[in-house]
């Protein structure tokens, strides 16, 4: 590979893992030699790039099954597994809504299943669950945040974090910040306003909560015609963010402005809708944003996973967080900051007319939804997605699930007060690719387009090079990270529906994936 | 990102359909019936439309009762009114409304919601007629290619009546996704000098799966020797999408309407 990382980023790039290790008490020792997987992207970066190196390319062909899992109890929204499960100190924890499972990670045998009686609310999936010492913590359907004794499955408090009738529910895998259990919201039906809270991670106490939206009078706030408007913006916080530790900042990403598709009543850039956000885990204030997406009115967020990287930027070592959007856009971004250093398209589009002097693809106002309709790329599912990306130090590539893609947007609500979802995009075309780029400039270094389109699957990259992924069958697929040649598949008897994970225990390295109602684990012996 | 940032395509997916029909897509709703929304609707009309707009959207004298929180508790707890009957007697509404009066009024607010909130899951778009059908014809014939594959007088004589204008324009933009049969897509599998073609079943890296002339289902491991060759009846619709402008599109519909 081309762009190798630098030594010094090679070594900056421990801290994160280290300070995600040292935030969670004891007993927990397995993770000092970093061979658990104890958050939901395996560390605070975000990048999923496992520093083990046990299962390789010369040796991937000899992986071998160990174990399924089958789960038999949802409650609702199909039997579906989307978290990346939790590896720590032997045991593994997953989730779906509103039920989460303790399984053996050596046997696969179930240890506890914790069942939450939910009133209600969406089941769209459940992206997994957070550890700190021996209390589990995960999101309800019905927003509520749960905390769990590891050892037992038996509740040891829960905290409100929504409230239902407004249709917030809970998707969101928490983050453990220090003491804080940092908290994501999902919903966008009810033109209601996204957030990120903190609780207590002893009490459950709330902490403090940050409205994606701006206060009223500051500058920010005339991005939108009105207050009203402005405080039922949407900006839901879907996906787990990452952090920090020496600049304390925790970065995620906000999702759509409401009302969604016919941004005719909200005129302007929404803030902060569709922005990426950086704030101190300790007050809740924002340190600073940029928007990848000014004014969507396509569905397209930019929630996706900022990837926090520690590289080189024209012979100088630099803090960067680098996002694959869904609207087609690779960005890179000083992270101490938020200015951009790189923003180019990823993926085809054809809603953007250039870029402005801020690094923010320009939304050309012919591409957005009519009544009688407009041909988009990408389509509302997005070039990317919530499916983990995943960087490589040892490549220089970061790697995203990218679909190329058209759809045509409607209006349907020409009401002058549009609500909800005033439109929708209908139809479509698409072609899926494992697309992998130089996370200085978003060149694709190389690309492996699927033979069909379909599923999409998270990404997991190693030190042993190794890059595995599912495909939009049902393969989990091992390549070589460098050059994208397949080394090894396994087939599976659904598309792999979360993202792929490492971990290592007594000396052996385990990949697991779950697809559908099964989560498989596979083992180098 | 509704998901749906992700959502939608994600719950179509495992319902086994294609993100082509987002109108399948469901969302917790509040059951309501039909004559009690429109008794509620009366209701309304009489007591709360004047301050709170006839669409239920707000004016500038009062809130918008799409977005109450009293409303929202009355519809997600299927309370029928329970609660909201109580509070309209106190200042500042002064309406009394019996049990069966407040059930009513409850389905006409929680119908509001669910058909204004989510008008985006209308499965069918309308004004897609805004087209010159006269450019539609000659962009038909001419700059798009159309009728190098089809006829007004042969494959699409009576299209017209046999699609509403929304799934027309789909068909055309899109001919392989949404509902109804599907040209399938062909493949020509090689292996130690002999050639087998038919339909194909399945493809990924690994393996790939046809339905020959006879109807057999033949399977093949996707080797270095193995070569395989597939083609998409759909190719030049896909082709167009890089080249239509909304103009082409609406003017191609309103063409293809006008075929009788």
């Amino acid at each position: 590979m081309k762009h190798l990382f630098s030594l010094a980023a090679l070594a900056v790039f421990s801290l994160p893992l280290s300070a995600q290790t040292a935030a969670v008490k004891k007993p927990m020792p397995s993770q000092a030699s970093q061979a658990d997987w104890p958050t939901y992207n395996g560390d605070y970066s975000g990048r999923r790039f496992s520093k083990l190196s046990k299962l390789n390319t010369t040796n991937v062909g000899k992986l071998q099954l160990a174990w399924t899992y089958r789960i038999t109890t949802t409650t609702g929204g199909g039997q579906r597994i989307s978290a990346t499960p939790l590896m720590v100190d032997g045991v593994m924890y997953f989730t779906v809504p509103s039920h989460a499972w303790a399984v053996d990670a050596r046997t696969g045998q179930k240890l506890w299943q914790f069942d939450w009686a939910s009133k209600g609310g969406e089941t769209i999936g459940n992206r997994g669950a957070a550890i700190k010492g021996d209390t589990l913590y995960f999101e309800t359907e019905d927003c509520n945040l749960v905390a769990i004794d590891i050892h037992t499955g038996k509740e040891k408090w829960h905290s409100s974090i929504g409230n239902p009738d407004q249709f917030y529910f809970g998707s969101v895998a928490p983050v453990i910040v220090k003491n804080h259990v940092m908290v994501g919201i999902s919903g966008d039906d009810f033109d209601i306003p996204g957030y990120v809270e903190a609780h207590n991670a002893d009490t459950g106490a709330l902490e403090w909560r940050w409205y994606t939206h701006p206060e009223p009078g500051t500058p920010e706030a005339k991005t939108w015609p009105n207050d009203e408007a402005m405080t039922h913006s949407g900006g839901m916080t879907w996906v787990a963010g990452t952090y920090d530790p020496d600049l304390n900042l925790y970065y995620f990403g906000t999702g759509n402005a409401q009302p969604v598709i016919n941004g005719a009543a909200r005129p302007g850039d929404n803030l902060f809708t569709s922005t990426i956000c950086a704030l101190n885990p300790d007050t809740g204030k924002l340190v600073w944003y940029f928007q990848p997406n000014p004014h969507d009115t396509h569905d397209w967020d930019a929630v996706q996973t900022p990837v926090l990287i520690d590289g080189t930027v024209e012979g100088k070592p630099r803090k960067l967080l680098a996002q694959a959007s869904r609207n087609g856009w690779y960005f890179l971004l000083d992270r101490t900051n938020g200015k951009a250093i790189t923003t180019t398209p990823f993926a085809k589009q054809n809603w953007a007319k250039g870029v402005n002097d801020k690094g923010q693809p320009i939304p050309d106002l012919a591409v957005t939804a009519k009544q009688n309709g407009t041909l988009t790329a990408p389509n509302q599912a997005g070039a990317a997605n919530w499916y983990p990306p995943s960087f490589s130090p040892l490549t220089g590539l970061f790697y995203v699930p990218a679909y190329d893609a058209y759809s045509v947007y409607y209006i349907y609500d020409n009401n002058k007060k549009p609500e909800g979802w005033a439109g929708n995009d209908r139809g479509g075309w698409s072609s899926a690719s494992l697309r992998a780029m130089d996370y200085r400039t978003g060149k694709v270094r190389w690309n492996h387009e699927w033979p069909t389109s379909g599923a999409r699957s998270g990404i997991l990259t190693t030190a042993g090079n190794l890059l595995f992924t599912g495909d939009p069958s049902a393969n989990l697929i091992g390549f070589n990270s460098t050059t994208g040649e397949i080394l090894w598949h396994a087939g599976l008897n659904a598309p792999v529906s979360n993202g792929p994970t490492t971990f290592e225990l007594d000396g052996l390295q385990y990949i697991t994936a779950a697809a559908g109602d099964t989560l498989y684990a596979w083992v180098l012996r | 990102m509704r998901f749906r940032l992700f959502a939608r395509s994600e719950m179509l997916f495992a319902l086994g359909l294609s993100i082509a029909t987002p109108a399948l897509a469901q969302f917790p709703r509040s059951i309501t019936d039909p004559a009690a929304v429109e008794r509620g609707k009366a209701i309304y009309g009489q007591q709360c439309g004047r301050c709170h707009g006839d669409d239920v959207r707000g004016t500038q004298t009062a809130p918008d009762l799409l977005r109450s929180l009293k409303v929202l508790h009355d519809r997600r707890e299927n309370l029928k009114g329970k609660e909201l009957a109580p509070y309209l007697k106190d200042a500042p509404h002064k309406i009394e409304l019996d049990a069966k009066q407040a059930a009513d009024l409850s389905n006409f607010l929680s119908f509001s919601i669910n058909k204004i909130l989510r008008s985006g899951y209308d499965a069918e778009p309308k004004n897609l007629l805004s087209g010159d059908a006269k450019a539609g014809e000659a962009y038909f014939n001419g700059a798009g290619g159309c009728d190098k594959c089809h006829s007004p007088s042969g494959d699409l004589a009576g299209i017209s009546k046999r699609l509403s204008v929304a799934s027309l324009q789909q068909r055309f933009l899109f001919p392989n996704t949404g509902f109804g049969s599907k040209r399938k897509t062909q493949v020509e599998v090689t292996t130690g000098g002999k050639t087998i073609t038919g339909d194909l079943v399945h493809i990924d890296d690994f393996t790939v799966s046809l339905k020959d002339k006879d109807g057999r289902v033949q399977s093949f491991n996707r080797t270095a020797a193995l070569k395989v060759k597939t083609t998409d009846p759909y190719a030049g619709h896909v082709e167009l999408l890089n080249r239509y402008t909304d103009a082409d599109i609406h003017n191609l519909t309103a063409y293809l309407v006008t075929i009788p």
